[in-house]
This record gives C-alpha cells, structure tokens and sequence, in this order.
C-alpha cells in the first residue's frame, strides 16, 4: 500500500496556484473579449462620423450653390424687377397727366409697352417664386401620378396671350394617355421655364412640346423656330456652372434665370438635358427624366 | 442746333419712361432708342445725336468697351450716364472720359427730372456730395480693371473674356489678379458677395 508523500502544506500551495492561473486565464479572456468590443464600436464609430462628414460636406455644397444663385437673383430682382416697376409708375403717371397734349401715336406706344412690361414682369416673378418655394426641404423629392399632356396645357394657357399676339403656335404632342409617376413640381417649373425662353427668343413660327415614354426612361422635348444658339452658349449652359450670363445672346436681353432654375431642379430629380440649336433655324431641348 | 437724343438702356420699360418724360416735360421729340452696343453704334453713326443717355450694362457688352470709341468718332456729343450702378465705383472712371452727367436709376421722378434739366442746360452734376461717400472696396479700379470685373461677377473664363475685350489672356490674368489684391478677396464667391454687398450690378 502507497502513501502519498504530499504534505498537507503542498496541497494548499498547488490549489491557490491552480486558483491564481485560472483567474489569469479568465481575466485574459475577459480583457482580451472587451478590448475587441472596444476596437469594434470604435470602427462603428469612425464609419458614422465618415459618413456624417460626408453629410455635412454635400450640405455645405448646396448651402454654397444657393447663395451663389440667391446673390444671382438679388441682381435680378433689383435690375429686372424694381426699375422697370418704378418706370411703369413714372409713365402711367405721366400719361395720366398729359392726356390731354399727347399725341395718339405715343399714348398707344407706351400703354402697349406698359401692358408687355407688367406682364414679362409677372412672368420673372412667378419663376423667382417657385423656384423659392421649391428650396424648402419638405416639397422635394416626393413622386406623384399626373397627366404631363395637360400640364403642358396649363403651362400654354399663360402664354397664350404673347404667343397670339407675336404669331407664334404652341403645340401640344405629348402623349396623351400617359400617366407618370415622377416629381410633378420640378419638371413644370423646367416646362415653364423652357417655353419662357423659347417665347422669349423666336419671333415668330411654332414651339412644340412633345415626347413620351423610352427604355432609358421618360423623354421630353421642346423645339421652337426662333434665334438660336452659338456652339458657345450651349456649351455655357451646358458647363458644370451653375451661374449662365447672358452675354452674347444676339443682342437680346436675358439674365439667366431660367437655365439657372433648370439646371438647379433637373440635378435634384437626376435628369439629364442636351440642347441642339442652329442659329436662327431654332432650338431643340431634351430632357431625360431616369424610369 | 436742334437736340437730337439717343437712348441706350436694354429694358425697353425704361427706355420708353425717360423718353415720355423727355417728351412731357422737357418737349423733345427727336429721340431714338437703342437697347445694344450694336444698335447704338448703328444709330450713332446714322445720324447727329446731340445727347446721349446711356446705360452701363447690355447684353452685348458694356458702356465701358465702346464709349472710347464714341468720344474719338463724336467729339462733341454730350453723355449721361444712365444706371443703376454706384457713382462712388464709376464716376471716377467716367470723369477720365469727360463725362460728368450721372443719372441713378434709384432716384424718383423729381430727381431724375432735376439731373435731366441740368444735363440738358450743360451744368455738371457730379457734385463733392458724392464724393463724401463710404469708401467702396470697388472704387479704386481701373476702367480696364471694371471691364474685366463686369465678365468675373458673370463666371466667364479667362479665354472667353480676352475674346470679348481683344486683350491677351495673360493681360487678363493679370487684371483678375490686381482686381482680387484690390478688394482683398480671394475667390469668385468672396468677390460675388462684395459685390452684392456694394450693389454692384452685372
């Protein structure tokens, strides 16, 4: 028979090491498991605040490219809006007071230019303010059902009185039964302002509307007959600027706003426009709107 | 000699006021309207114009590139300026070209009737009231220095403006860099904001 020649002294020393390894063991793993709980949330965290930046850089963007065109219409509304509202004032006053002496051939001569006056102000103003209204956050990117064939008419219906009185037809061809389902505000705002400038530069001769539904997605046109444009004005409105001067343009007046308004609200529905012109042939503006 | 008066604005609203107050007020009735550079050198050289009203801005350029060209070929025609922009900025300017008849846009009918009256009886009317006011970053530029300033403010590229003015793109350059020292600005959106903030128009 064999005894054991542990003393009772050498069985406590091997239990409390046994004791101190395993704690060791388990603080290890216990340091080891928080420490990769740490380095991960840390990698969470740096792929929030990349992404956060990211955020505030694209805002940043858009908070420069507004106030660039806020400046824009700053210079409008002063140079295309205040002073020819005060010069209607200055004439409809002086021809009331002068009735009497003046001649029939003036008094007709600037009633007529008070009547386009007012009304091509009207026109500014309205763009002016949709375009405002369509900055504010909440209207944006919400997609609706319409008839875009009748939308066209209601945007004809406010040109109507200029397009008689210059001599000019508004045709509609856009597919007549078709609904879309696309980002309704936008896109008649940039109809409006299309046909605003193809009012604005053809003297006389037709613009037509027309378009429909493609593979690649929704495609609209508007060609009208007018002055045209150079190699170098389309590849001004075409450029990564957002601000268009309205230098060279054949000794017409234009301040810009409409392709500044266009430009601005087909990027924000992601729609792609390409314009072919020939000078005093016309112009042709395609838009297309992504399925 | 009979007055013979051109109009140079490219708002026909305005051109058509100040030519009924020319016609109500002061009884003249030989004027012409013009809204471009073109047209106006058109006009210019189709008939004697006595006075001429002109504004700063059109689309085909501006008052700044051709009125050299209007003083060498009409000596003895008599220009008032015709704008919406800042005396402070463009009076100095004027004053090289001899002209010294400025008409605010800003001012109300009283006034404007009062500067006419005063252009069409040959009395100055840049006054030193005017030159008592706040110091404009923009004053103390060229007239080239404001040509060029005018194509900034409307984002046009270094090569579109040295075909527009017929100047070397380095002569340019070297204009956009003394108009930024001058205005201590660094970049199109700092000069675009000074310019808003100075109301100057382009």
């Amino acid at each position: 028979m064999y005894t054991l020649a542990i003393t009772e002294k050498q069985v406590n020393i091997l239990t409390q090491s046994l004791l101190i390894l395993s704690s060791a063991i388990a603080i290890y793993f216990i340091i080891g498991y928080t420490v990769k709980k740490l380095i991960v949330r840390q990698k969470i965290l740096k792929i929030l605040i990349e992404r956060r930046t990211r955020e505030i850089q694209q805002k940043n963007e858009e908070l420069e490219k507004n106030n660039l065109i806020k400046t824009r219409l700053i210079s409008i509304i002063s140079h295309d809006l205040i002073t020819p509202l005060k010069y209607i004032h200055f004439t409809s006053k002086s021809l009331l007071e002068n009735k009497a002496t003046l001649d029939e051939e003036t008094i007709d001569e600037m009633m007529t230019e008070v009547m386009n006056s007012s009304k091509e102000l009207e026109l500014i103003s309205t763009n002016i303010l949709n375009w405002i209204k369509y900055q504010n956050e909440n209207r944006r990117l919400i997609k609706e059902e319409f008839d875009l064939h009748a939308i066209v008419n209601q945007i004809f219906s406010i040109f109507r009185g200029i397009a008689k009185q210059k001599d000019i037809a508004l045709i509609n061809e856009f597919n007549t039964d078709m609904i879309l389902y696309q980002y309704m505000e936008p896109i008649r705002i940039v109809l409006y302002n299309l046909t605003l400038n193809a009012m604005n530069f053809t003297e006389k001769g037709s613009i037509t509307v027309s378009g429909g539904k493609t593979t690649k997605g929704i495609l609209i046109k508007v060609k009208d007959q007018g002055v045209g444009m150079s190699p170098e004005q389309i590849e001004n409105i075409q450029s990564e600027q957002f601000i268009v001067s309205s230098i060279n343009v054949d000794k017409r007046k234009g301040n810009g706003l409409g392709y500044l308004i266009i430009k601005d609200l087909l990027k924000l529905v992601d729609a792609k426009f390409v314009i072919k012109s020939k000078k005093n042939k016309g112009t042709m503006v395609t838009i297309l709107l992504p399925v | 000699m009979p007055i013979n008066i051109i109009i140079a604005d490219d708002h026909s609203m305005i051109r058509k006021g100040i030519k009924l107050i020319l016609k109500t007020t002061f009884g003249y009735h030989n004027i012409i309207e013009v809204g471009s550079c073109v047209d106006l050198m058109s006009e210019l050289r189709k008939k004697e114009c006595t006075h001429l009203l002109l504004d700063i801005i059109f689309p085909d350029g501006t008052a700044l590139e051709i009125i050299p060209n209007i003083i060498n070929l009409f000596p003895d025609i008599k220009i008032m300026m015709f704008t919406m922009q800042s005396p402070v900025v463009y009076g100095d300017v004027f004053k090289q070209y001899g002209i010294h008849s400025y008409l605010p846009k800003s001012l109300n009918e009283e006034q404007t009737i009062s500067h006419l009256r005063k252009f069409f009886n040959n009395e100055p009317i840049l006054t030193s009231n005017e030159l008592l006011l706040p110091k404009n970053p923009f004053s103390s530029l060229s007239p080239r220095e404001l040509e060029v300033l005018h194509y900034i403010l409307n984002s046009h590229q270094t090569k579109t403006i040295s075909d527009f003015l017929n100047l070397r793109m380095s002569t340019i350059s070297t204009l956009k860099k003394r108009i930024f020292e001058k205005t201590r600005t660094e970049n199109l959106t700092q000069l675009l904001e000074l310019a808003n903030l100075y109301d100057i128009n382009f």
